[in-house]
C-alpha cells in the first residue's frame, strides 16, 4: 500500500503536535499505514495527536489556557450577539480575533508567523479574496459568522495579536525536536 | 504514600507494556499490547505523550533505532522502563491490591 499522504496532514502534524517524539510518532503512523491501516485511521490518529498535544500544552501553560478560554467564550458570545449589543464592551470586538490569531500564529511559529499575518491582512484588504474565503467558510455552517466577525475587526487588533503571539511563544511552546538519545544500536 | 507515587491509568498500562515487550517497545507494539490485553487500543499520540511524561519523571529511557523507508525515513524510538519505573509500578500494584481486597462487590470473576 502506498504511504503517500496529503501534505496538509504531515504539515498539521509537524506544526501542531509538540511532542518531543513527534518524528517517531509520524514514523509509526506511516508504518501502520503501509501495513494496511486506512487513510481515515491515519487522519483520526493525526487529529487526536493534535488534540492531545494541545491539551497537554494547555495543562502546562495556564496563561494560554486562559487566553483560549477567553477566545472561545467571546466567540460564543459574539455568535449570540451579546457582545455587539452590550455597551462598553466594544474592546472585545478587537480582543476576540486578537486572542484567536495570537494563539494560532504563536502555536505555528517560525517563518509561518509572518506568512499567516500577511495572509490574514491580505484576505481582509482584498475584497475578491475576502469574498472567496467567506464563500468557502460558508460550507461549515455558522463558523463563517465568527470568522467574518473576527476578520472585520482584524486591522484594529494586530497589536493585540502580537501580544498574543508573544504570550503563546513564551507560555505555549514545548520542545519541537526529538531529545538527544544514545546512538543507534542496530535495532 | 505520597500521591505523586501513584501512576495514572494509561501510565500504568504503558509501563506494564514496556515490561512485557522488553527490547521491542516502541509506539505501535505498546498500543498493541494494551489492546491485546483487553483495553481499547490507545491513540499513538496519547501513547507518546504518556511516554514523554514518564521520561520526564525518570521512569523510562529511550534509544533511537535505525530509520527505515517504510517509515518515511524516520527512526523508531525504543523505550525501556527504569528501576525507578519498576518501583513505581510495584507501589501502584500494592495500593490497588490493597484497595481491592475486602470488597465483596469485587469478589469472583468479572
Amino acid at each position: 500500500m502506498s504511504t503517500t499522504l496529503p501534505a496538509w496532514i504531515l504539515w498539521l502534524l509537524d506544526k501542531l503536535v509538540s511532542s518531543a517524539y513527534r518524528e517517531s510518532l509520524l514514523g509509526d503512523l506511516l508504518e501502520q499505514r503501509a501495513q494496511g491501516r486506512s487513510k481515515a485511521w491515519f487522519t483520526r490518529q493525526v487529529v487526536w495527536a493534535v488534540v492531545a498535544s494541545t491539551v497537554a500544552d494547555l495543562r502546562a501553560a495556564y496563561g494560554v489556557m486562559l487566553m483560549i478560554a477567553t477566545f472561545v467564550g467571546l466567540s460564543a458570545a459574539a455568535a449570540l450577539g451579546t457582545i455587539k449589543t452590550a455597551p462598553g464592551l466594544e474592546a472585545f470586538d478587537a480582543l476576540l480575533p486578537a486572542l484567536g490569531a495570537g494563539w494560532l500564529v504563536g502555536r505555528i511559529g517560525g517563518v509561518s508567523t509572518g506568512i499567516v499575518l500577511v495572509g490574514l491582512v491580505a484576505i481582509r484588504e482584498v475584497p475578491p479574496l475576502y469574498a472567496a474565503v467567506m464563500q468557502f467558510l460558508d460550507h461549515f455552517g455558522g463558523l463563517w459568522f465568527i470568522t467574518d466577525h473576527a476578520m472585520r475587526a482584524l486591522p484594529d487588533s494586530l497589536a493585540l495579536a502580537a501580544l498574543g503571539i508573544l504570550a503563546s511563544a513564551l507560555l505555549g511552546t514545548r520542545p519541537r525536536h526529538d531529545p538527544p538519545m544514545p546512538a543507534p544500536t542496530g535495532a | 504514600m505520597a500521591k505523586r507515587d501513584l501512576l495514572g491509568g494509561l501510565e500504568l498500562l504503558v509501563l506494564l507494556a514496556l515490561i512485557r515487550l522488553r527490547d521491542e517497545a516502541y509506539g505501535v507494539p505498546i498500543a498493541g499490547a494494551i489492546a491485546q490485553h483487553g483495553g481499547k487500543e490507545p491513540a499513538l499520540g496519547s501513547v507518546y505523550l504518556t511516554l514523554e511524561r514518564l521520561a520526564a519523571k525518570g521512569l523510562v529511557t529511550s534509544r533511537r533505532g535505525e530509520p527505515t523507508a517504510v517509515r518515511g525515513g524516520r527512526a523508531k524510538t525504543y523505550f525501556r522502563i527504569t528501576a525507578l519505573g519498576t518501583e513505581q509500578v510495584r507501589r501502584t500494584q500494592t495500593v490497588l491490591i490493597g484497595m481491592w481486597s475486602g470488597l465483596p462487590q469485587l469478589q469472583g470473576s468479572p
